[in-house]
């Protein structure tokens, strides 16, 4: 009697193991969801203290912050655009408006990198839309991720 | 005292159920997205605004340059090759091209090109390491099976001769 039962239990523990540790092994170094993230960070590059007004032709301070969690190393491009009101972005549709500046990056899995960014609008406006676009690179061309930022600010006249 | 089943059956029984399990734990596997040896070290950037260009079609054949080495850098990643130091080597043109400095430029160029001709060898050490990955998960998952067979036919005489040998001094009284 007690020969099955030992027989069976050890041997339902290697079985159990040996499921686990074959999954382990085929699992390791995968992702089970892949993403991109931006963010844009203040001039102390901290979330917040975000510039509200600015004086048209002078720079000012941004970071861009972006991240690669895809499970592959990703060739990243963050479009600047400035809009208004109407301007619409969504994850589906970047932004109708032809680009200011370009940023890029190259990350591999689990990097993310802070690019300091120096902005100058060039003409006043109210509500002025400052947007950034997280693009990427892949066999196919250049394509939207469907990641973005948008910063609302006034553009005022050099006195 | 039920019959106990034949020892064939049990055999047959125990090895379905060990590759019922491999078989899910291969399923498992399989429904996950592949993914990239990971590097903690944060990567370069450049920015490339329209004014900040001062030589437009250089820095954009750089660029494009750029892309064709990314491009063949993900494809020997996805052959299971390790190009954290090419990406890195890459970020490091982007920085250079950005700059517009001629030096600068031809720097830029050199690294892309050195990148571009290390592909094939990142692209072989890559299948390599696959190869013998999965040989060592087949030969780990050979030698489990081979210690469930020797479990089987030696852990009740073990089980006994130990059982015996604890109890070897024990006298036996008849009353």
């Amino acid at each position: 009697m007690i020969d099955e039962e030992v027989r069976a239990v050890v041997l339902a523990v290697i079985v159990i193991s040996a499921a686990l540790s074959a999954s382990q092994a085929m699992t390791a170094g995968r992702v089970a969801e892949a993403f991109s993230a931006i963010g844009i960070l203040g001039p102390e590059m901290k979330i917040g203290d975000y510039p509200k007004t600015v004086i048209a032709g002078e720079p000012f301070s941004l970071y861009v912050y972006i991240e690669n969690q895809e499970g592959r190393t990703m060739y990243y491009t963050v479009l600047a655009k400035v809009g208004d009101n109407s301007t619409a972005v969504n994850e589906s549709a970047p932004a109708d408006l032809e680009p200011f500046a370009a940023y890029r990056s190259i990350l591999a899995h689990g990097q993310n990198a802070t690019i300091p960014v120096e902005i100058s609008l060039a003409s006043p406006a109210q509500n002025a839309k400052l947007i950034f676009e997280l693009w990427a690179i892949g066999e196919n061309g250049t394509y939207y991720t469907g990641r973005w930022n948008h910063l609302w600010m006034n553009v005022t006249s050099p006195s | 005292m039920p019959p106990s089943p034949s020892p064939v059956r049990k055999c047959t029984a125990y090895f379905a159920l060990m590759v019922l399990s491999l078989a899910l734990a291969a399923a498992s596997a399989g429904a996950i997205a592949p993914a990239a040896l990971a590097s903690a070290e944060p990567g370069s950037h450049t920015r490339a605004g329209a004014a900040a260009m001062p030589s437009e079609s250089a820095q954009d054949t750089l660029l494009a340059e750029i892309q064709v080495a990314f491009l063949s850098i993900s494809d020997a990643e996805s052959r299971g090759a390790n190009v954290t130091s090419a990406a890195l080597d890459l970020n490091r043109a982007l920085s250079l091209a950005s700059s517009g400095d001629p030096q600068s430029v031809s720097e830029a160029a050199a690294i892309v090109q050195g990148v571009r001709s290390s592909v094939p060898s990142l692209i072989a050490e890559g299948e390599a390491a696959r190869y013998w990955g999965t040989v060592g998960l087949a030969a780990w998952l050979a030698a489990l099976a081979a210690a469930g067979i020797l479990v089987y036919l030696y852990t009740p005489k073990l089980v006994w001769r130990i059982w015996m040998r604890s109890k070897r001094r024990w006298t036996v009284s008849a009353q």
